[in-house]
């Protein structure tokens, strides 16, 4: 199993998101800025080795096709002298030195060339340096090479000086990214303030939370909120509701109880005493009836609210279930209990312990209203899928049809000895399950309830239609 | 009897056991699941208990759970589970954890007695012990009935379906229990195959102080004649 994604830092996701982009940004500059750097101290530097090469070339004399130069000492010395670099420069007619010293390079890398010659890198005496070479063309004579070549100490130094300029970027970089970590704090700060003011008003409180101070990009959060605070209202609203009718409900068989015991403590005899005892039996088995019909509401408004588990359930099976648990009390009344299915399984698409709940109100109710010896029927019947519950009792007068579905909480009915709460639950589970209920009169003069659920899409396979029930 | 009560509640307990030993049942009462298990036999050839009554709120654990346990450690003894869980789901939880039966707090004492005689009943049917129910006696091991201490004269099916009949008794014996009981030999039993059995031994049964009475589609019932005019 994957354990949960970590949470993320909104803090976190902006700095990188802001930061890394500055970074690139800062990154290229820099690679830009030196590398152009080092190509305009080249250009310059070149330049000043060709004018110098240039110089000497100039110099150059021809006499009868031989060259001369005749350098005048002061001349050379301006041209030699420096304080960082060494300069050496060369002059050859062909393979014949004119003047200046041997061994400059001929050729060497990263040649530019110019006009009258090129610039490139070579190394002398051991030591990289830069050379000048230019020709000069002398008509009837061998062509005369100049080269003069320079140590790179100046170069390099520029071009440092020149990178330098770069520096105050880092300073602004950082400067950036301070600005950028307190912007952000500053951003997220309120976010910790809101929450916490929401915090210590929905400890007190489940009022709206209002949208002052609140940035507009947070005002969906706090819709959402409002809508689950008023959820939680309404619900708490119900549950407290609920706990009223609950405890409404009870006190009422539990002052019965009080008075009861009352007479107990009071009776003459013993005969007096087991008399009372035996009506407080049968209150308590109410006032516990009660309790689990209230239960039964409770469970009925939780399903309401969404965790509904509906599947095909055979309505058979349910009825012959719930028919059994009550057939101890059919025996102890005499009553002639029966089961009629003649189509097994009758399929239906329901929550089965609301559908089992709602039948063991109906026969509980049938239970009680039916005399002694008499008759209940429980049918179920495929097509569309219904249970019916019929008995022998009194019935119910047809004005009082309606009413009797009512639930308490929203009106009052009390036939009989019952809480008036039995066919409400049992309208309830109707209604969740899109089925309808009816009561009419039973064949045999009592009240007849039938569930008459959707009938399903799906149609029952030829097998399981031509099994018949055992009913009969 | 001997009876072993797992109730954490003080009232209920000690209500029940007043209740039994005016029965002249015995019965040891433990308040957790832990004291249970010290109280519960280690070899399951020793009884001990002739059934147990466990309630599911415990403070140290889930009846239903520790029932599984104990099922799974190979208890055989009846259990009849005692609970203020009313949902159908808990109940069908609770039996198809292993409780034999099952019982909603709150509960009339009467008919918590009349489950535990039940249960134990259908436990002594289920192991062929002797059974007597009203005039009738039942002799698994011998395969014979008798009815004032004369036999009944009955086919080995309708013998089966006595013993099936008093285990319940004077409960429902549901027609599906019923059913499924029967085919364990014969994988083809019809329905209607048992209520030829249950006629048969309806006749058989004249005059025995004992009827079969039919609730339609949901099984039969063994009466007492006397108990419905009493």
């Amino acid at each position: 199993m994957a354990g949960p994604r970590r949470a993320r830092w909104l803090t976190a996701d902006l700095l990188l998101r802001l930061m890394l982009p500055l970074l690139v940004i800062v990154a290229v500059t820099a690679a830009f800025g030196t590398y152009t750097a080092h190509r305009l101290v080249a250009r310059v530097y070149d330049g000043w080795l060709l004018d110098a090469a240039r110089s000497v070339a100039v110099q150059v004399r021809f006499d009868h096709g031989m060259a001369l130069l005749e350098l005048p000492p002061v001349a050379e010395s301006i041209l030699l002298f420096d304080d960082h670099d060494r300069t050496d420069f060369s002059v050859f007619q062909g393979s014949r030195r004119v003047a200046g010293r041997p061994g400059v390079p001929l050729a060497g890398d990263h040649e530019s060339q110019a006009a009258d010659g090129s610039v490139y890198d070579a190394s002398l005496d051991g030591a990289p340096v830069r050379v000048a070479r230019v020709t000069v063309a002398h008509e009837g004579a061998e062509a005369v090479t100049v080269r003069v070549a320079e140590t790179g100490m100046k170069r390099e130094r520029s071009a440092r000086e020149l990178v330098a300029v770069l520096w105050p970027m880092l300073a602004l970089v950082a400067a950036a990214a301070l600005s950028i970590l307190l912007a952000v704090r500053r951003t997220v700060q309120p976010l910790h303030r809101i929450a916490s003011s929401w915090n210590a008003r929905s400890l007190v409180s489940l009022q709206a939370i209002g949208g002052d101070g609140v940035p507009r990009e947070l005002l969906p959060f706090t819709a959402a909120l409002n809508d689950l605070l008023a959820r939680m209202r309404s619900l708490l609203a119900r549950e407290r509701q609920f706990a009223a009718t609950a405890a409404h409900q009870l006190r009422t068989p539990l002052a019965g109880l009080q008075l009861g015991l009352a007479r107990v403590a009071r009776a003459a005899d013993v005969a007096e005493a087991r008399e009372v005892a035996s009506e407080l039996s049968q209150l308590t088995e109410r006032t516990g009836r009660i309790v689990q019909q209230l239960l039964a509401l409770g469970n009925i408004d939780r399903e309401d609210r969404g965790d509904m588990a509906f599947v095909a359930c055979d309505l058979v099976a349910v009825a012959e279930d719930i028919g059994a648990g009550h057939a101890d009390r059919a025996l102890a009344k005499n009553i002639d209990l029966e089961l009629a299915a003649l189509v097994r399984p009758v399929t239906a698409t329901v929550v089965p312990e609301l559908v089992a709940e709602a039948l063991a109100n109906l026969l509980d109710n049938a239970l009680r209203h039916t005399p002694a010896a008499g008759r209940i029927v429980v049918e179920v019947l495929a097509r569309p899928p219904t249970i019916r519950v019929s008995d022998s009792g009194p019935g119910v007068p047809e004005d009082e049809r309606e009413a009797v579905f009512e639930r308490f909480v929203r009106g009052r009915s009390a036939i009989g000895e019952g809480s008036g709460l039995g066919l409400a639950i049992v309208s309830e589970i109707a209604r969740l399950h899109g089925a309808a209920v009816s009561l009419t009169d039973s064949p045999w003069g009592g009240a007849s309830v039938s569930l008459v659920f959707p009938d399903p899409v799906a149609t029952p396979t030829p097998a399981a239609r031509s099994r018949t029930a055992p009913g009969r | 009897m001997h009876l072993l009560l797992v109730e954490d509640d003080i009232v209920i307990s000690r209500e029940l056991l007043l209740r039994w030993h005016a029965r002249g049942w015995s019965a040891d009462a433990c308040a957790t699941l832990a004291a249970a298990e010290l109280a519960l036999p280690t070899s399951a050839v020793d009884p001990r208990y002739d059934l147990i009554v466990l309630d599911l709120g415990l403070p140290d654990g889930d009846g239903v759970d520790w029932l599984v346990r104990q099922r799974g450690a190979d208890l055989r003894m009846p259990v009849i589970v005692l609970t203020a869980r009313d949902r159908i789901a808990d109940r069908v939880r609770g039996l198809n954890g292993g409780a034999d039966d099952y019982l909603v707090k709150p509960f009339d004492p009467d008919e918590l007695d009349a489950r535990i005689d039940a249960v134990r009943r259908r436990g002594q049917a289920s192991r062929g012990e002797r059974l007597q129910y009203g005039r009738i006696t039942w002799f698994g091991e011998q395969g014979a009935a008798y009815i004032d201490g004369h036999a009944l004269e009955l086919l080995p099916r309708e013998f089966q379906v006595l013993g099936l009949l008093l285990g319940r008794a004077p409960r429902l014996l549901p027609k599906r229990a019923l059913v499924d009981a029967l085919a364990e030999r014969n994988l083809n039993l019809a329905d209607s195959a048992a209520e030829v059995y249950v006629s048969r031994l309806r006749r058989k049964l004249a005059g025995s102080g004992a009827t079969i009475r039919t609730l339609r589609g949901f099984g039969y019932v063994l009466e007492l004649a006397d108990e419905q005019t009493a």
